[in-house]
């Protein structure tokens, strides 16, 4: 329980959070659907042929044949279609303002679930993707980064907090490698400069966590009269020592990445999702062994040295050895057409539909820690639908409806030109103009230095 | 009526140069009397209240009399205003006035504040400067202050300047003093937040701020505890340490402070309600532009709010073609082309968000949501046309008078002393030659507790900058000291009639062109701007004082700070 709070503002927390929740369920709205006559892939029971899927309160209510729905609810006729699981981003950057507060090596205080962007177009590129789940991360500046956000993408809700997935577990970044390295080492001559450094910051951090808790269990136990300063980045680490914040990890080399389960383990955390995790592969069993899971690129690497050593085998490997692996974007192109990065899979590796789907739907959903409530077609679970034309692991593929708790939010057939939220009333048009400077993933966003006429110069040739 | 013109010019003429402070400082016991008598003014004497011929018994700065029927004592000073509109004085509720701007070498901060800290900030490093008062910032000759007063405003609760934390306020009466000492009505002010990031060090993103706010709440309250804990029993532990800032806050935890935060656009309102949520303080959104997305959440919390008088500029007219054969030639092939319907889809959709950044005000009083104005970001010799512009798009007049007057009174609790026209009243006012909603209404004078200010009557002159004593047509090197780099191209200055227009070409990225905006030329001067990056809208402003084959001057970028540049010239127009 948070001391700060004297009894009278215990009764207004209460009253105040009764009336956020209230608040927020407003404004996530829940819809009713009956989807009919589609072939649908539920990813945990199978495939079933000329099913209906009926929503009830933005929940899935029931599937099966000849389903009815009460009257005045909308049916969506998807004979010849093909609904699946809308598809979820283990790892993304968009819709949120800030990505790196890339000041210190440890900045487990910021989160960036306090800076969403509902305005972001991209959010609606990526429901056009069939995408209704990213975790929108903090970037991998430091070793220990900010706290993360899984938003679900209700486009077109204004108010920031109507965004967060309630009841999606936290999350926090941690990077190895070269990017807090040169950050923090190169840029600003301090811890760390080398792999073994960015170890001990995970070390030390963690120790000096758990002294600061212990001395606000003396404060609350009344063994110490005066309360300790409050640090919300010692309290957020303390959180993670408690098992109570998913770490989800930015590294590449199988060496770093034994590294940190080494550390993890005398510190008692056992939650982990390794992201890129190039290197997977060699460790893939010592990976299942602990219990991590892993979220990966489906072929894309060679973009810095520590990235050097890759596969496009990594995802069916991991797979294949029982660890819960994810594909991600890492990008608000790449996130548009996840489909066929899963597709990726089944050329190299040899995974078949349903291992394939579920790197895009239950496992993320699972590393997320938000598996009981979406990643698969089943009774109970949130309406998060996509229906594609065609089989989505077809090239051929293209998603027509994207559905978040039962709402329509994306429908091919009804696709304006201008779908932006926010206009600039002072905004010039240059037709000319070609936006260059979003050809970058963002991982490195807020670190990059912006320089005279347009020149945009990253810190390194690539930011991953 | 029209035979006393003459007249009238005279007493007005006598007056000015016995009773009305003049502009060089002059000590006010210099004058004849305090006490005057406005006869037959046209008095609004509240918002909503018609203009009635009235008139004002002024004594010693107070309102002493309101009435038709008065007539004046022998002691008093009478003051013929018959032609004029008075309204109470107008409040700025969120000013930076007689604070200058701090001209700070950004970069040079930002590598002292990185070597300095290590990546740990201090508060101040930080942006968290609660004990700064803004007393101790203004200057009594700044000429913001006269700048706001000759829009009418005599009352201004002005906030030092800063980042995530600036200092509390100090209520000032925009009288003419030789010390700002002698302006205070109220040193108990509010306090300021932004969240406006550091440079160098942390906080250096709005989560970084936001987390950074969060701890300073909980650690405000700590502190509290902790010395209420010490007083009550100090046997045995050691004294809490001291913390300015700290301690600086705790007014605010009490409530016993109001925190007025800027909040300009919807996503800072829904992050400053959070916020607000978090730490329990007593919040006033400020300096507010667009809210339109965040308005039933600011209805139900109750918020009250100041709104900035800063409005989006209306768009350009486009420039009228001239029978030139050359520049007919030129534009051929760009500016006749019809407008595609991707563009004029985009203008209506700039048009509709110009429309709702003009409806704002209007938003608000349609849902009962209470406002005063701030100028903090605005311009001050913007505010009255800007807010016409609001009254224009649907403002009530009685709502906008409100806003300048009893709503920011009422902020500041001085609804006893300001706001209205009424016996007992400071004597501050502002006189209009036109009832004050008019497009072509002007302020003529402005009363600070009784004393005059007259705007003097501006020559009108046909051309906005002055004349152009050099000829910068023709092609220009130039080279920037950039960080890290010397940034090269060349400058093109053309000339279309009298007006001049031009272009910039970068040498490491060869192809592009960028225009040239607001192009001025004023003597041998020459400033305008340019879009570097559209995208992330970064402008770099330029201000370049020419010879006749070479020029030198800066470069001030969004974000990065001001660099020297400097070329010559390549060829004339002609060549």
């Amino acid at each position: 329980m948070d001391p700060t709070f004297n009894i009278m503002d215990k009764k207004l927390y209460l009253v105040a959070s009764l009336l956020i929740a209230m608040a927020s369920s407003a404004l996530a709205q829940q819809g009713n659907l009956l989807i009919k006559g589609g072939t649908v892939i539920t990813i945990t029971q199978g495939v079933k042929e000329n099913t209906d899927v009926l929503i009830m309160d933005g929940k899935i209510a029931e599937i099966g044949k000849d389903l009815k729905a009460t009257a005045g609810t909308r049916v969506i006729d998807a004979t010849g279609q093909f609904v699946m699981p809308g598809i979820i981003d283990a790892h993304s950057h968009i819709g949120i303002d800030a990505v790196n507060e890339g000041t210190h090596p440890v900045t487990a205080e910021v989160n960036v679930g306090e800076a969403i962007d509902p305005f972001d177009i991209a959010i609606y590129r990526a429901l056009a993707g069939g995408v209704t789940i990213s975790h929108a991360m903090h970037g991998s500046a430091n070793a220990i980064g900010g706290q993360c956000q899984t938003i679900k993408h209700r486009y077109g809700v204004l108010d920031p907090e109507a965004y967060k997935m309630q009841g999606a577990p936290r999350t926090i970044k941690f990077a190895l490698g070269e990017n807090p390295i040169r950050v923090h080492g190169e840029g600003q001559g301090i811890v760390p400069r080398t792999r073994m450094g960015v170890e001990q910051v995970f070390r030390s951090s963690f120790s000096e966590a758990k002294v600061y808790k212990k001395n606000w269990e003396d404060f609350r136990k009344g063994l110490t009269r005066l309360a300790p300063e409050y640090n919300l980045r010692m309290e957020t680490l303390a959180d993670i020592l408690d098992g109570k914040i998913l770490i989800h990890c930015h590294s590449y080399r199988a060496d770093e990445i034994l590294m940190l389960m080494n550390v993890l383990r005398d510190f008692g955390v056992k939650k982990i999702c390794f992201q890129h995790v190039n290197e997977g592969f060699k460790v893939a069993p010592e990976l299942a062994a602990f219990g991590a899971s892993a979220s990966v690129f489906a072929d894309w690497w060679a973009y810095k040295f520590e990235v050097y050593y890759s596969t496009a085998y990594n995802a069916a490997i991991l797979t294949k050895n029982g660890v819960v692996t994810s594909i991600n974007s890492d990008s608000d192109e790449l996130i548009r057409h996840l489909y066929h990065e899963a597709a990726k899979t089944q050329r190299y590796g040899g995974l078949n539909d349903d291992e394939a789907l579920r790197l895009i739907t239950l496992n993320p959903a699972i590393q997320l820690g938000i598996d009981h409530r979406v990643g698969s077609i089943e009774k109970g679970k949130d309406a998060d639908l996509v229906i594609f034309n065609a089989h989505p692991l077809s090239i051929y593929a293209i998603p027509q409806l994207t559905i978040v708790d039962g709402i329509v939010y994306f429908d091919r057939n009804n696709d304006k030109a201008d779908m932006r939220l926010e206009i600039d009333p002072e905004e010039k048009f240059d037709f000319k103009y070609y936006e260059r400077w979003k050809e970058k993933d963002n991982c490195m966003q807020d670190v990059t230095e912006t320089l005279f006429f347009g020149q945009q110069y990253h810190n390194s040739l690539h930011g991953h | 009526m029209k035979g006393f013109k003459y007249k009238e010019y005279l007493i007005i003429g006598l007056w000015m140069t016995a009773a009305i402070a003049s502009s060089n400082g002059q000590d006010f016991k210099a004058n004849v009397t305090r006490n005057f008598f406005i006869k037959d003014a046209r008095v609004v004497q509240a918002p909503g209240m018609d203009a009635v011929l009235t008139s004002l018994r002024i004594k010693d700065g107070i309102i002493d009399e309101v009435g038709s029927h008065l007539v004046p004592f022998y002691n008093e000073k009478v003051i013929q205003a018959d032609s004029q509109y008075v309204y109470a004085g107008f409040i700025d509720a969120l000013s930076h006035a007689g604070i200058k701007k701090e001209e700070e070498k950004r970069e040079e901060r930002r590598e002292g504040n990185r070597n300095a800290s290590k990546g740990v900030a201090n508060y101040e490093q930080s942006g968290i400067t609660p004990q700064v008062s803004a007393l101790s910032k203004i200057s009594a000759k700044d000429a913001s202050i006269a700048d706001l007063r000759k829009s009418g405003f005599v009352l201004a609760q002005v906030f030092p300047r800063g980042r995530m934390v600036a200092g509390s306020s100090t209520l000032l009466s925009l009288g003419e003093t030789d010390h700002e000492d002698k302006m205070v009505v109220s040193g108990q002010g509010a306090m300021l937040a932004s969240f406006t990031p550091a440079s160098g060090v942390a906080p250096a993103t709005v989560i970084g701020v936001i987390a950074k706010f969060k701890e300073l709440f909980k650690n405000t309250a700590l502190y509290h505890d902790n010395e209420l804990a010490y007083l009550k029993n100090p046997a045995g532990i050691k004294k809490p340490g001291y913390s300015e800032e700290l301690a600086a806050l705790v007014p605010l935890h009490k409530k016993m402070m109001n925190l007025y935060f800027m909040a300009p656009k919807s996503k800072d309102i829904f992050r400053a309600i959070e916020l607000h949520k978090q730490s329990g303080y007593t919040f006033v959104l400020s300096d507010i532009q667009h809210l339109t997305p965040a308005l039933s959440k600011i209805k139900s919390g109750g918020y009250s709010l100041v709104l900035s008088t800063q409005l989006p500029e209306e768009p350009k007219e486009e420039k009228k073609e001239k029978d030139n054969a050359e520049k007919k030639k030129e534009e051929k092939s760009v500016d006749k082309a019809p407008k595609s319907e991707e563009e004029l889809a985009l203008e209506k959709r700039k048009e509709e968000s110009l429309q709702d950044y003009l409806g704002q005000a209007v938003l608000c009083e349609k849902n009962n949501i209470s406002f005063a104005f701030g100028t903090a970001s605005a311009k001050s010799g913007d505010v009255l046309k800007n807010i016409r512009r609001m009254v224009k798009a649907g403002l009530s007049e009685k709502a906008a008078l409100s806003a300048l007057t009893t709503t920011p009174a009422a902020m500041m609790q001085l609804s006893n002393r300001y706001g209205t026209i009424e016996k007992g009243k400071v004597a501050s006012f502002v006189f209009f030659d036109k009832p004050m909603f008019d497009e072509k209404a002007t302020v003529k004078q402005v009363w600070v507790e009784g004393t005059a200010y007259i705007n003097e009557e501006k020559p009108k002159s046909e051309s906005k900058a002055g004349e152009a004593l050099i000829k910068p047509e023709g092609n220009w090197t130039y080279s920037a000291e950039l960080p890290g780099q010397a940034q090269t191209g060349k400058f093109i200055f053309k000339k279309d009639g009298k007006s001049y227009s031009g272009n910039s070409t970068d040498d490491n990225s060869p192809g592009e062109n960028f225009a040239m905006e607001d192009l001025v030329i004023d003597g041998n001067v020459v400033k305008f701007k340019i879009i570097v990056d559209p995208t992330n809208s970064i402008t770099a402003y330029l201000e370049l004082t020419f010879g006749t084959d070479n020029y030198s001057g800066t470069v001030t970028i969004d974000s990065m700070g001001s660099f020297a540049i400097k070329g010559n010239k390549i060829s004339g127009p002609n060549f």
